[in-house]
């Protein structure tokens, strides 16, 4: 059997910027995840996500979100992001799930999991409407900068 | 490429160690549908598995599962989704159903499902078996995602084999379906 599930690059926030990209992705897998801790300027604050820097309106997500209080779900249409996972003065958890990312057949979908310790948890899908291979992706503050303490790291599972 | 770090649960399970997480087989569906495809002489070798899935299934069904061919109503399952809208619960006891649910395709056929299930500690045959799913489609415009879980609460063998199949019948899975089964390792 072959061992898979390999680290291709970590990223580290910098204080100074809203957006950690990984570029020049490999096709070699058939599934890449990205995942880590995240802390930002505000209590909560999403992660927005795009691909191949598309920013047109190609992405939809729905939400399924829980704030200790309610339960709710929500979502967004002929977006320029998909609203992936969250941020905040609290160090965050987020994983991020782009399954058969490679294929040049399909539109992609992704899965994330993600946890804001001081506000909320959330599970999210999201829709890239693309057949394009994805080979960038961005995570994107909506709400002020990354701090030194986020971090990223992508990984590729290759399927036997 | 670096090969040392690896192999975590959706939210926060610890990395293993290097060469940990390996792919056992893959289920691929070409231009003729299927009613449901299996995974079979699983080894035992592992602590966990996990099953990554992006399925295209036709019609309002829920994709569901059986193991080791166990069709009697020996399954329980659990389910919290929304539909961008609404929240909503399962929850199958046992003796209702000879399946378990794990993810749904919600109203339209052919959108991509993503479904990532682990089985926890499935070798062991004290204990009984239990798995948990992320799942999501988007169709923009619609769509759900969830989480759900499978119990069995009078079974305790070895999981050997896992048959994925559908609440609708009939040849559902689709085209561009693709399975892909991993083991994840333990301490020895």
């Amino acid at each position: 059997m072959a061992t898979t599930y390999e680290p291709i690059a970590t990223t580290n926030g910098t204080g100074s910027s809203d957006t950690i990209t990984f570029s020049s992705i490999p096709g070699t897998y058939t599934d890449i995840i990205i995942m880590g801790t995240s802390k930002g300027s505000f209590n909560d604050e999403n992660i927005n996500i795009r691909f191949n820097s598309d920013t047109a309106s190609n992405y939809s997500w729905t939400m399924l979100d829980g704030n200790g209080s309610s339960a709710t779900s929500s979502r967004g249409s002929s977006q320029t992001y998909i609203r992936g996972g969250v941020s905040g003065t609290s160090n965050s958890a987020n994983i991020f799930q782009i399954n058969n990312y490679a294929n040049t057949t399909t539109y992609k979908t992704s899965v994330s999991r993600a946890n804001n310790t001081g506000a909320r948890t959330r599970a999210i899908v999201g829709l890239w409407r693309s057949t394009s291979a994805i080979n960038s992706v961005s995570l994107i503050n909506d709400s002020g900068n990354f701090s030194t303490e986020t971090t990223f790291t992508l990984y590729g599972i290759a399927s036997a | 490429m670096l090969n040392s770090v690896v192999a975590l649960f959706n939210a926060g399970a610890a990395p293993a160690a290097a060469g940990d997480y390996e792919s056992i087989a893959t289920v691929s569906v070409g231009a003729t549908s299927v009613s449901s495809i299996e995974f079979t002489s699983i080894p035992g070798t592992f602590k966990h598995l996990q099953l990554r899935a992006a399925v295209k299934m036709t019609g309002n069904y829920w994709m569901t599962c059986q193991i080791n061919g166990d069709t009697s109503t020996n399954y329980v399952s659990h389910g919290l989704y929304g539909n961008g809208s609404t929240v909503s619960t399962l929850a199958l006891p046992t003796g209702s159903d000879s399946q378990a649910y794990l993810a749904q395709q919600d109203g339209a056929s052919n959108q991509v499902i993503v479904a990532i299930i682990d089985f926890l500690d499935y070798a062991n045959t004290t204990t009984n078996k239990t798995a948990r799913c992320l799942w999501g489609t988007d169709r923009n415009g619609g769509g759900s995602v969830g989480l759900n879980s499978m119990f069995r609460p009078s079974e305790t063998g070895a999981i050997t084999s896992i048959k994925l199949l559908h609440t609708g019948g009939g040849t559902s899975f689709n085209q561009y379906s693709h399975f892909a089964l991993y083991g994840i390792k333990g301490v020895a």
